[in-house]
């Protein structure tokens, strides 16, 4: 059973793709990631951002999780599922880490008992959700049954029982100077609720609540120590019950709860991403991937990884539309004028939709592509003229050699190094071949000519950021002065008018 | 156990921030001299007064209560200064014995609370001696309900069961805890226990002998870490106690505090008594429900503030106005017109406040907030902004405004001309009336007070005559408004010259635009 596939995982999923593709950084997917991701280090997440998708059922399947996702009840489920989880993992690191033979039978004792918590109310909460993804029916399947098997529900009593009996053992310490005597608890009346009954009639109002000392964690001291072993002499029973309870359940933990844990995390931390678009007002879309190239279908998209740097009202939303023969799109304009955001976006889409996951977009209808290729000037490769256009054209060459029709090809200002004539003989070249080679490619350029060389390209012009986002502006008109008109706009800009005032004081009508 | 002099039901907060507005209301109205008679410039006083003067009561039951608590302290001084003091120093020597304390040790917390209240309590034995000695004096509620609760509160038996606790509360027969296993076993949830009484105290050795003792162990005298340990053990059981002993201290210093405050405010008024005294009739007024009435009544009113900042008596006005929605002052510049507004303005706050006002007579009805709009001479040099300014201001007075409030405003609408002055205020003033807020308005706009006059015609319209008119200087008598603000005299007398027309007047030695546009000026 797998959130993340549809049928058990191929290792070949995950560990071949370890290494971030080198084209992250040249679309900003490695911010993407680094956001989704923030917070969750120790599940290893980014594994599973680096496997694009290769099949159609594949992509059904997480988009369905990502679906039942969205009923408020599911994902809190399994968010308290993680949050347990966590907790059970500090209590087993405790148990490792002290020193103390009774003090790592306790915390592992605690471990087990918040994680028969955590999974019980994970498969309540999951069972009455109804879900209807396959991967969290079979989810809910599983974890009835193992909940429902002898070893969980024979541990998880055990546990229990122990927990209260621990519990009951109450004691008294009696400390004078140096002496500290300890015996049972015999219903001795609290003294400092004494205290606060002699001095209740003078209460008065809320009085400062008197933090003190925080109490020690971590290793008991040798004075605690000695108390507890004390303690312990008053029921040795428990306490042996204990130590057995830690021997016998220590390896208690089944794989596939362990990758549950790790998987519902993937598909959270993309959730509590998408979640602050929509907080944001920004679109949100599951995407149609089709098996093969065809038309690219792509409305109001945003790239997520403008939130960091600007307000969400300022962000402007983008179409993308490659129809018939169309695949090239050529994009020119202005400096600033959201060119490069607009090619990186093309890639983000499609990627982020082969994964399984919703999109940024209104609307998405795109298909699958085998490989992605960016070719973006760097500023380590600015250099030497010559070298610089030798090292972009050898880049471009093996791009050329080693891209499908499948493929999907973002060139970023190519042949900035050269002449205009040059560049334009080598942009057209380039062109030529990347329209016979049929891949979807977005390329920016600042010479527009080459928007117009067949019937496979599209010219994309950007405009200035203000025309498109409608930036308001004040103006300032010069008008003939009218000293009454002056000053009754000035009242009513304050509200200084009669109806504006009995509306603000609500009085009866007059 | 509760103070209660000040409201019948709660204490004076003298750290509730003061509404909104109260600056201008400050200033507007001059009360820094009152402050002043009332508080010698000490700080808790000067706090308790403004809390009082600016926050203004809005029920005439806790007003009559002030009313009579007042009249007893004025009778019987000596018990609510001998409180006052005792309260004070009582308050400030425990709060030097925690002084310095900022540990969050359990035990040291516990000892210098110990301390702090073995101070309190004397303190408290003192309080109730004054009750006792003084408790036929009082009529009021208010005193003769602190009285009650000090001499319940505080008998024999209970003051002798708190020193028996505080004795208690050294401990020194070693402290006995319960404990439960926590977290990783570490003890949790010391609570420090009473033994049952034994006949010689509690002793560890009694203990391992007579009861089921697990064991017991003795920390080497020279294990520091140990020593350390323990104590940190032990103080974790004594959280709840100290807690408890601390908060109890708190609760006494509250008392005490609350009983500073609320005697220093009938002090302060005492003092502003015998400061105002000389100068004019002083009395208790007749407060009407907000909304019951809409009259308003003064005999012989008059401004304490100019008062004391003359120290002499200042001319005292007759206000008689069966419609009080509206009062209109026109007429002479110097003519008393603002002295009359402040007087008015002062009295509300003073009969709000629960105290007396300076009149023979006065009956009123409570407002919901005072407010002040008064002219700005700062912003004169402003030419652009100022009526910008003066309008933003009368924007935030309608924001924070409720019916039935009370909208003081001093030549509002000035700052440009007059038909435009007039054509914005008589908008706003109306609006305000319809709405239920009272308004007194001193103007010169004629056009402003002539249109407020025929939509108002049983609205109260006061004129200030020439100083050297029949009816003597700074007395206003009911009168429509006139176009004329009596300029020409004062232009004369400065300029001493015979008649305006040989040389025209200048604008900025007339306090108002009317004066230049009037044609009667000739």
């Amino acid at each position: 059973m797998s959130l993340l596939y549809p049928i058990e995982p191929s290792a070949r999923a995950e560990s071949a793709e370890v290494q971030e593709p080198t084209y992250f950084r040249d679309v900003l997917l490695d911010r993407v990631v680094g956001d989704v991701t923030a917070g969750r280090d120790e599940y290893h997440l980014q594994a599973v951002f680096y496997a694009p998708l290769t099949s159609g059922p594949a992509i059904g399947h997480r988009q369905a999780v990502f679906r039942d996702l969205e009923t408020p009840g599911i994902s809190d489920a399994l968010t308290h599922f993680g949050e347990g989880m966590r907790d059970v993992r500090q209590c087993g690191d405790l148990s490792r880490r002290l020193r103390h033979p009774r003090q790592q039978d306790r915390w592992f004792l605690e471990g087990v008992t918040r994680y028969g918590q955590t999974v019980a109310r994970l498969t309540d909460q999951l069972v009455a959700a109804a879900p209807a993804s396959a991967g969290l029916r079979a989810t809910a399947d599983y974890l009835q049954q193992y909940r429902a098997s002898e070893r969980f529900r024979a541990m998880t009593e055990a546990a229990t029982a122990l927990v209260r009996e621990l519990a009951a053992v109450q004691h008294v310490v009696h400390i004078q100077g140096s002496r500290v005597v300890v015996r049972r608890y015999q219903g001795e009346a609290d003294y400092g609720a004494r205290v606060a009954d002699t001095f209740a009639r003078f209460r008065q109002g809320p009085v400062a609540p008197y933090q003190f000392q925080e109490a020690p964690s971590g290793d008991l001291n040798h004075i605690e120590t000695r108390i507890l072993e004390l303690v312990a002499q008053l029921q040795p029973d428990v306490f042996q019950r204990l130590a057995t309870f830690h021997r016998d359940y220590a390896d208690y933990l089944p794989e596939t709860v362990a990758r549950l844990d790790r998987e519902s995390q993937w598909y959270l931390a993309y959730h509590d991403y998408v979640e602050r678009w929509r907080a944001a007002g920004l679109p949100v879309c599951y995407p149609t991937v089709a098996a093969r190239p065809g038309p690219v279908v792509i409305r109001g998209a945003f790239h997520p990884a403008l939130m960091d740097v600007m307000p969400p009202g300022q962000i402007v939303c983008n179409d993308f539309l490659l129809m018939g023969p169309e695949h090239i799109l050529v994009v020119s304009g202005p400096n600033q004028g959201g060119k490069t955001t607009y090619a990186r976006l093309f890639a983000v889409v499609h990627y982020l939709a082969q994964l399984g996951c919703p999109v940024p977009a209104e609307r998405a209808s795109v298909s699958r592509f085998d490989q992605i290729f960016t070719h973006f000037e760097r500023e380590e490769e600015a250099g030497h003229p010559e070298s610089k256009l030798e090292a972009e054209l050898r880049r471009l060459r093996d791009i050329l050699a080693t891209a499908t029709p499948d493929s999907i090809v973002i060139i970023n200002e190519a042949f900035s190094a050269t002449t205009v004539r040059d560049g334009r003989e080598l942009g057209r070249r380039v062109l030529e071949r990347l329209t016979t080679l049929g891949a979807r490619t977005v390329y920016v350029t600042f010479l527009e000519e080459l928007s117009r060389l067949s019937d496979a390209t599209v010219s994309v012009v950007a405009l200035m950021a203000s025309e498109l986002s409608g930036t308001r502006a004040f103006r300032l008109v010069r008008q003939p002065s009218d000293g009454r008109a002056y000053a009754a706009s000035l009242a009513a800009r304050h509200g200084l008018n009669y109806d504006h005032i009995r509306e603000q004081l609500g009085g009866p009508p007059s | 156990m509760n103070v209660h002099l000040v409201f019948p039901d709660r204490d004076l907060d003298v750290t509730a921030p003061l509404p909104w507005g109260h600056e201008p209301i400050i200033q507007d109205l001059q009360l820094p001299p009152l402050f002043e008679a009332m508080t010698g410039g000490e700080a808790l006083l000067d706090r308790v007064a403004r809390q009082a003067l600016l926050t203004p009561l809005l029920d005439p039951a806790i007003i009559r209560y002030r009313q009579a608590a007042w009249t007893d302290c004025l009778a019987h001084p000596e018990p609510v200064q001998a409180w006052h003091t005792l309260s004070r120093d009582g308050a400030a020597a425990a709060r030097r014995e925690r002084a310095g304390l900022f540990t969050r040790r359990a035990d040291s917390i516990l000892h210098a609370s110990r301390r702090a209240m073995g101070l309190l309590v004397s303190t408290l034995r003192e309080l109730r001696a004054v009750a006792d000695a003084h408790r036929a004096d009082f009529q009021s509620a208010a005193f003769r309900g602190l009285t009650h609760t000090l001499q319940r509160e505080l008998d024999d038996t209970y003051l002798a069961q708190v020193d028996d606790e505080l004795r208690t509360l050294a401990f020194s027969g070693g402290v006995l805890m319960s404990a439960r296993l926590g977290a990783g076993l570490r003890s949790a949830d010391q609570t420090v226990r009473l033994e049952p009484p034994g006949p010689r105290g509690w002793s560890a050795r009694r203990l391992l002998r007579r009861r089921e003792a697990a064991g017991s162990f003795v920390v080497h005298p020279r294990d520091d870490a140990g020593h350390r340990f323990l104590g940190e053990w032990k103080n974790r059981g004594l959280e709840g106690t100290a807690r408890a002993l601390a908060q109890s201290v708190d609760h006494v210093l509250a008392f005490l505090q609350a009983l500073e405050s609320e005697t220093a405010f009938y002090l302060a008024a005492q003092s502003l008594y015998h400061a105002l005294a000389p100068y004019g009739p002083l009395t208790l007024p007749d407060p009407a429900p907000p909304g019951s009435s809409s009259s308003l009544y003064a005999t012989r009113i008059w401004d304490p503030s100019l008062a004391l900042q003359q120290q002499a008596a200042p001319v005292a006005n007759d206000v008689e106005a069966n419609d009080a929605r509206l009062l209109v002052i026109t007429g002479a510049n110097r003519g008393g017109k603002s002295t009359l507004l402040r007087a008015l303005g002062l009295s509300q706050l003073l009969m709000q406040a629960g105290l007396f006002v300076p009149a023979a007579a006065l009956q009123a009805p409570i407002v919901t907030g005072v407010f002040t709009h008064f002219k700005r001479e700062e912003d004169r040099d402003l030419a652009h902004g100022k009526l910008d300014e003066e309008l933003s201001r009368l924007r935030d007075i309608v924001n924070h405004l409720a019916p039935q409030g009370l909208v003081l405003a001093n030549e509002p609408f000035q700052s440009t001309n007059e038909s435009e002055g007039s054509a914005i205020g008589t908008g706003v003033i109306e609006a305000l009336v319809d709405s239920g807020v009272r308004v007194e308005l001193v103007t010169h706009l004629y056009e402003l007070a002539s249109s407020l006059q025929s939509t108002y015609p049983t609205a109260t319209f006061l004129r200030a005559g020439p100083p050297d008119g029949p009816a003597g200087p700074f007395v206003l008598r009911p009168g429509a408004p006139e176009p004329t603000a009596y300029a020409e005299p004062l232009y004369r007398r400065l300029f001493g010259e015979a008649s305006p027309e040989r040389q025209p007047p200048r604008a900025e030695h007339f306090p108002s635009a009317t004066a230049n546009q009037n044609p009667r000026m000739e």
